[in-house]
């Protein structure tokens, strides 16, 4: 009898989890007829399962409460304080290339359409490196182009960045306790909004500090672990569906690696080793050949001839 | 004593049926574009002719079972445009809009003129206001933004795919 109160503790608070997940307010109320028929249920013990389903929906919420088009608004800003930080390389020819190039690995990404449409810039800098804000601008630099031996490679690039903006990472590296400011306040100022007036001043102060997160975690810390991983690993899956060769990332990260040597910083202060990476990727690929071709190579070639063989 | 185990079991069946079916789309008659403009395609592929385009806040009825990545739509016009929209430009939220303006009237959302927002374009103006040292970076964003010779036009990513002699495979 004690292992089966056990067991229905057990399943209570399973479905307790499940309701977290769905947020679902109908189920809220199925909750509440548990005791008395699942055995070992209390009062209690609803009460408490659902204080954590209001956390648990009030965090859905928050994340969902961040439109598309807010998440483009702190990402123009981050965007603006990259360009500040790295400088952008000029030349139209290659900008065209890797917006053409990046939009079409997008089109086959589960993110396709954002806000204002997919951005892709070139920053001015030896360091390898590149970036996902919100809101999908997505920079490489001459250093990570210089990885890069083909389209294909350079596409496995930006299908992990694709990656990262398809998951919201950046996003999600907002602190939980900024969150809860924000969330509290957004929700207040769609009330305020309709009475006519609105904080700019209090806003203008959360936009900074959600800026500030974003930021620190793209050119400072980077993600964890487990989340480069989840961009490798879908990464993998965008350029294939593409129809590039996996292998390319593989190739690529073979290229970093040896580069990274003498060029510290960028990826390598921010992203888990090459070699780590393609521990991780290298089992999902059945064939390790890049099957090339000659119009793509072309292709790539005349537009990133410069920027890959400048020096700042 | 098997009847509580028979509640527990339907219980969780229930809740476990429940949570795989949350998904941003199911069960939604009718959505809105949540993105500037959104293209309403002839097939379920990204490769496939545009029919139109709708703006931000446009409302649309979902037209069958919605796949992971398309969903079959016919937009709330007049005139309706039916076709396949991404996934990811719609939300179930119904998008404010300042005014009693048409939808199908904003070809390009005016940014001033959708209500019921936290971060926008007058947070941006104030921040760039107060964070001179970054005009540069923003003029050059305006400037990638607006260039329509930037602008990635999906007949352009048609024939980036067929010149590269790509053959994607796409996810419905
Ligand atoms: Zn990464």
């Amino acid at each position: 009898m004690k292992n089966s109160i056990g067991i229905g503790l057990l399943s209570f608070f399973l479905m307790a989890a499940m309701l977290v997940i769905s947020g679902c307010s109908v189920l809220e109320s199925a909750m509440d007829m548990a005791p008395g028929f699942i055995p070992g249920v209390d009062k209690k013990d609803v009460d408490m399962a659902k204080s954590g389903l209001a956390v648990g929906q009030q965090l859905v919420e928050a994340v969902d409460t961040i439109t598309p088009e807010q998440e483009y608004y702190i990402g123009r800003a981050a965007a603006a304080t990259i360009i500040n930080t790295y400088g952008v390389y000029e030349d139209d020819a290659a900008t065209l290339y890797l917006n053409e190039l990046g939009s079409t690995v997008a089109e086959f990404s589960d993110m396709p359409e954002v806000y204002s449409g997919y951005h892709f810039i070139i920053l001015d800098s030896d360091e390898i490196n590149a970036f996902a804000t919100p809101g999908a601008f997505i920079f490489v630099t001459r250093g990570m182009l210089a990885c890069c031996d083909g389209e294909e490679e350079l596409a496995a690039v930006l299908a992990h960045e694709i990656a990262h903006i398809q998951n919201r990472h950046a996003i999600r590296s907002i602190k939980s306790s900024r969150w809860t400011k924000v969330f509290t306040k957004l929700g207040s100022e769609a009330a305020k909004q309709a009475a006519g007036g609105r904080d700019l001043a209090a806003l203008g102060d959360m936009f900074e500090g959600v800026l500030d997160d974003v930021t620190k975690a793209l050119i400072v810390n980077g993600y964890s672990r487990d989340l480069e991983e989840e961009a490798d690993v879908q990464g993998v899956a965008i350029v294939e569906r593409c129809g590039y060769s996996p292998a390319a990332m593989v190739a690529m990260l073979k290229v970093m690696e040896k580069s990274l040597g003498s060029n510290g910083g960028g990826f390598g202060k921010t992203h888990p080793s090459p070699e780590d990476r393609i521990e991780t990727v290298e089992p999902m690929i059945s064939a390790n050949r890049i099957t090339r071709n000659s119009a793509r190579q072309s292709r790539f070639d005349a537009a990133m001839r410069g920027a890959r063989n400048s020096r700042s | 004593m098997i009847h509580r185990w028979l509640a527990v079991l339907i219980l969780l069946v229930f809740v476990l049926g429940a949570g795989s079916m949350w998904n941003p789309v199911f069960g939604q008659d009718a959505m809105s574009v949540q993105v500037r403009s959104s293209n309403v395609r002839e097939k379920a592929s990204a490769l496939s002719k545009v029919l139109g385009k709708l703006a931000y806040g446009s409302r649309v009825s979902i037209v069958g079972k919605p796949g992971k990545s398309w969903i079959q739509v016919k937009s709330q016009q007049k005139t309706p445009l039916a076709g396949f929209m991404r996934t990811s430009a719609l939300t179930k939220k119904k998008l404010k809009m300042k005014g009693t303006g048409a939808s199908a009237a904003m070809a390009k959302a005016d940014d001033v003129a959708l209500a019921g927002k936290g971060f926008d374009k007058e947070i941006e103006d104030a921040y760039r206001k107060k964070n001179v040292n970054l005009t540069s970076a923003f003029a050059f964003l305006d400037k990638l933004e607006d260039d329509p010779k930037f602008k990635v036009k999906p007949e352009q990513v048609v024939e980036f795919v067929k010149k590269g002699k790509l053959k994607p495979k796409e996810v419905s």
